[in-house]
């Protein structure tokens, strides 16, 4: 191998991706953390003012706040109920003997690549209150009473954008319960046909409790992905109506820039941090639990640590 | 047995082509409505090809709200940071696969301690960060954060391929007199371009769909990308004419329609891994 001289290679490789990968991540992390314990109104000949956690109290009592954090949560849920559902269908769909199964694949994952914003600003068209093409459907197949002004009416924009990001990210959970599904070996579907296990009884008895894996993947992203969620929001509703579909993320941008509220906008930035370090962690180690295990007994049979 | 076959094959097929139409539909919708004028887009026949196609709404689009340029600079954008991405994170995961050190590991938590850090949280401190190196409405700040911004999943991704690659080629390649380098750029990137490509895909795609770093370090409308283009022509023009609105979403959507039908399997793998690097 190499002698010593490698090490003035390896370090020379390593020290820019080092030091802008600090620049961009792990300064700003700690300022962020930092500067939440001041206020400023963003301009920078004004002087930030020390205020300790004034701007955590601030926070935790604003129930924009929490309202931000039940609309994440209606991201996570409807993950479950919505994408989860329908993306592994249409993952049995692709994976199956179907004539066409090309076709469809391609069909269902072309919103998964398409621009966020010229998605979101389509959708916006689309689901306008008067002339948009969502209203124009219902009064066509005489549903006129259901018409709405979909993102306008706060009780309702939270649950239209969560399906719009359904109908985004359908294709991509697609591809991922798709992997899973294509992991499994033939022979098995083959003795479970031989004692019956065919149609949707082999999708439930074999499919399913094989792509435990798979379910565990899907559900830490759920919950990561649904605190990371911007642009939908920002590009259809900015937040509104009325702050009715804010999340932490879009409270952050709209306090601070919006606001000048910086102070604030830190307070949120940290929790976001924290909030998506801790959920990655937790959820991590409660899937892993049996997982690991079985590495381990693995690891003892075959003798190596 | 057979009954149930014979149930399930049709409602299978009715599920997925019903499927196909709710994806496929709105953006025929938008295709339509991009060619129409307004009193065509609100009336009660949403089915109905336009009567006159008006493409003028495309030249409209291209003249007033400058899509076509935008569309160039997030092209431009999204292959300068990937390119950058791509040149770092080779070099990166070249010295945390193949070597053996003390701080290896430690530097390779420390890449991907990125992946968990949603980049909007940092918003306030980096815009602030940008305004003290004058560096907003420069090209360069935006192709290197879009850039450093992709370095965490490339090096996880590129790292974790090298490491698959047999060790041997490195003694064979020490032995011949070849520097480490050339072993990197002549040997060992050709054999990861599976994970490299996979890794370029995702970048790419990601700068080019890129809205808050555009919407906070650029206000010259020469530098806007497609998002902040595509927002401020909506803005400016309200929705009086929805027509060259509809051109304009087309515009910026049918180079990725096309890169997704060239390299499908790739495109499909790629933000799929992106989704799953957690």
């Amino acid at each position: 191998m190499y002698g010593r001289k490698v090490y003035v290679t390896i370090s020379l490789f390593l020290i820019p991706v080092f030091l802008l990968y600090t620049l961009a991540f792990i300064v700003p992390v700690a300022q962020t953390a930092y500067q939440s314990l001041f206020s400023w109104n963003g301009i920078r000949s004004v002087p930030m003012t020390y205020v300790g956690l004034d701007n955590y109290v601030q926070m935790f009592k604003s129930e924009e706040f929490y309202r931000a954090l039940r609309n994440v949560g209606v991201f996570i849920l409807a993950s479950f109920v919505l994408i989860l559902p329908i993306g592994f269908a249409l993952a049995l769909i692709v994976t199956s003997k179907m004539k066409g199964k090309r076709f469809f694949k391609v069909a269902y994952f072309i919103p998964s690549i398409l621009p966020l914003t010229s998605v979101g600003l389509m959708w916006q068209f689309l689901l306008k209150g008067d002339g948009g093409l969502v209203n124009t459907l219902l009064e066509l197949v005489g549903l006129s009473g259901l018409r709405h002004e979909w993102l306008g009416e706060p009780s309702i924009a939270i649950y239209v954008i969560v399906v719009v990001n359904a109908w985004i990210y359908f294709g991509l959970n697609m591809i991922i319960f798709a992997s899973g599904i294509v992991a499994i070996p033939d022979d098995l579907y083959e003795a479970g046909a031989l004692e019956g296990a065919i149609g949707w009884k082999r999708v439930l008895f074999i499919t399913v409790p094989l792509m435990k894996e798979t379910f565990k993947v899907f559900s830490v992203l759920a919950v990561t992905q649904s605190l990371r969620v911007f642009g939908q929001i920002y590009v259809m509703t900015g937040g509104g109506p009325n702050g009715a579909t804010d999340v932490p993320t879009t409270l952050l941008y709209n306090q601070s820039f919006k606001y000048n509220n910086f102070g604030m906008g830190n307070s949120i930035g940290t929790f976001i941090i924290v909030a998506g370090f801790l959920s990655t962690l937790i959820l991590n180690r409660l899937m892993d639990g049996d997982g690991a295990t079985r590495k381990r007994a693995k690891g003892r049979k075959g003798g190596r640590p | 047995m057979t009954l149930s076959r014979r149930i399930f094959a049709p409602v299978s097929y009715v599920f997925a082509i019903l499927c196909s139409a709710m994806f496929l539909y709105p953006l025929l919708f938008t295709f339509q409505a991009s060619l129409k004028d307004n009193t065509e887009i609100y009336n009660d026949k949403p089915f109905a090809m336009p009567v006159q196609w008006l493409w003028t709404n495309y030249s409209e689009a291209m003249r007033d709200g400058g899509i076509g340029r935008a569309v160039f600079n997030s092209a431009m954008y999204a292959a300068s940071g990937t390119a950058l991405a791509l040149l770092l994170g080779v070099m990166a995961a070249f010295a945390l696969s193949r070597f053996q050190y003390r701080l290896r590991n430690a530097a390779y938590l420390y890449f991907t301690t990125g992946l968990m850090i949603p980049v909007f949280s940092l918003i306030i401190p980096i815009s602030r960060m940008i305004g003290t190196v004058d560096g907003f409405n420069k090209h360069w700040t935006l192709i290197l954060l879009y850039g450093v911004f992709e370095l965490p999943f490339t090096i996880f991704l590129i790292t974790g391929y090298m490491k698959g690659i047999s060790r041997e080629l490195d003694e064979s390649a020490a032995v011949d007199g070849c520097p480490p380098a050339v072993l990197l750029f002549r040997i060992l990137l050709p054999l990861s371009m599976p994970a490299v490509s996979t890794a370029g895909i995702l970048a790419f795609f990601d700068i080019y769909n890129d809205l808050i770093w555009n919407v906070l370090l650029v206000s010259k409308d020469s530098m806007y990308n497609i998002s902040v283009a595509l927002m401020s022509f909506i803005g400016e023009h309200g929705t009086a004419r929805m027509g060259p609105m509809f051109a304009g979403i087309m515009i910026t959507i049918v180079p990725t329609i096309v890169v997704y039908l060239l390299f499908q399997e790739r495109v499909e793998s790629g933000l799929s891994a992106g989704a799953v690097k957690e």
